[in-house]
């Protein structure tokens, strides 16, 4: 029998003891947090697919879980390193689709750049647009320098923090920081 | 220069708001019991903890009072100490093997 709001720890404890079916609370309890991560890092296509891997890269995982780090964030590291490995498979396979971009996209990008309001920029952020421009200038950075970018640039988390869910050191996340930055300029300004 | 920092301020407001509108989108349940599934069909979960895990959660745990204790024990020896030392000298001054003997002649 379980508690209504039973601690992560009470529940590991219990899945590592053969109650695997515990594990079902896990899941619905941190579905969201992964989903969110998946859904925007991933194609729409892939993100079942690759929740179903988190889940059970974590559960595979559990015996080395250390309780002194937060289950969210462990978790939340496994997520972003599975969308980092899928991006890397996609490469090596030369899957991404590096189409270039519409020329109705060009001029909607150079209307939107006119824009001078936070929120009419954040609306415009939310047009079909935006995502395909998103999309294209991403698929031409290799998963290295997509994943930093999307962290750091995007999602603005600190380098320690994303050095910590990355599992990388700190050096290399700035440097790495630095020139996707750069290169995503180039791919901005120049290369349409 | 101001003009390409706000371009590029500009792009980014935009792509991280294109970034973020891709978190709305729905996705079915399936793929949990699909995942419990899985999850079944695996072996079961063996603990691999090290033999110090025990042992080092305990550490952690106990650190400050155990810093305490070294302090306040380093403090009561030394207090010990100086009370011998005070009972040599102050209490006893006259050892009486010392008070008999006439000295050492150089």
């Amino acid at each position: 029998m379980l508690r209504k709001d039973p601690d992560d720890n009470e529940l590991i404890d219990r899945i590592l003891k053969g109650e695997v079916n515990i594990y079902r609370f896990l899941i619905n309890k941190y579905e969201p947090v992964v989903l969110r991560i998946l859904k925007k890092r991933l194609p729409f296509e892939q993100v079942e697919e690759v929740a179903q891997v988190v889940f059970i890269k974590a559960y595979e995982s559990l015996p080395s879980y250390r309780r002194q780090s937060c289950f969210k964030n462990w978790l939340s590291s496994i997520a972003i390193r599975s969308c980092y490995d899928f991006w890397r498979v996609r490469y090596k396979k030369k899957e991404v689709n590096i189409s270039s971009i519409a020329e109705k996209d060009k001029e909607w990008l150079d209307k939107a750049l006119l824009e001078q309001s936070f929120d009419v920029l954040t609306k415009k952020g939310q047009e079909n647009e935006a995502r395909e421009i998103l999309e294209w200038a991403f698929n031409k950075l290799s998963p290295e320098d997509k994943i930093v970018l999307e962290l750091i640039y995007l999602e603005g988390f600190s380098n320690k923090e994303a050095s910590d869910l990355l599992g990388w050191g700190i050096a290399k996340v700035k440097v790495r920081s630095f020139r996707s930055r750069k290169k995503l300029e180039k791919i901005l300004n120049l290369n349409y | 220069m101001d003009d390409f920092h706000n371009k590029h301020k500009k792009m980014r407001i935009i792509l991280s708001s294109s970034f973020k509108e891709k978190e709305k989108l729905k996705v079915s349940n399936k793929w949990k019991d699909e995942t419990m599934a899985k999850i079944r069909d695996l072996s079961p979960l063996t603990s691999v903890q090290p033999p110090y895990f025990i042992l080092e959660h305990i550490f952690f745990r106990f650190t400050t009072a155990a810093t305490l204790a070294i302090i306040i024990g380093l403090g009561f020896l030394e207090s010990i100490e100086e009370h011998e030392a005070y009972q040599v000298f102050y209490e006893e001054p006259l050892d009486e093997y010392l008070n008999g003997s006439r000295g050492i002649d150089i």
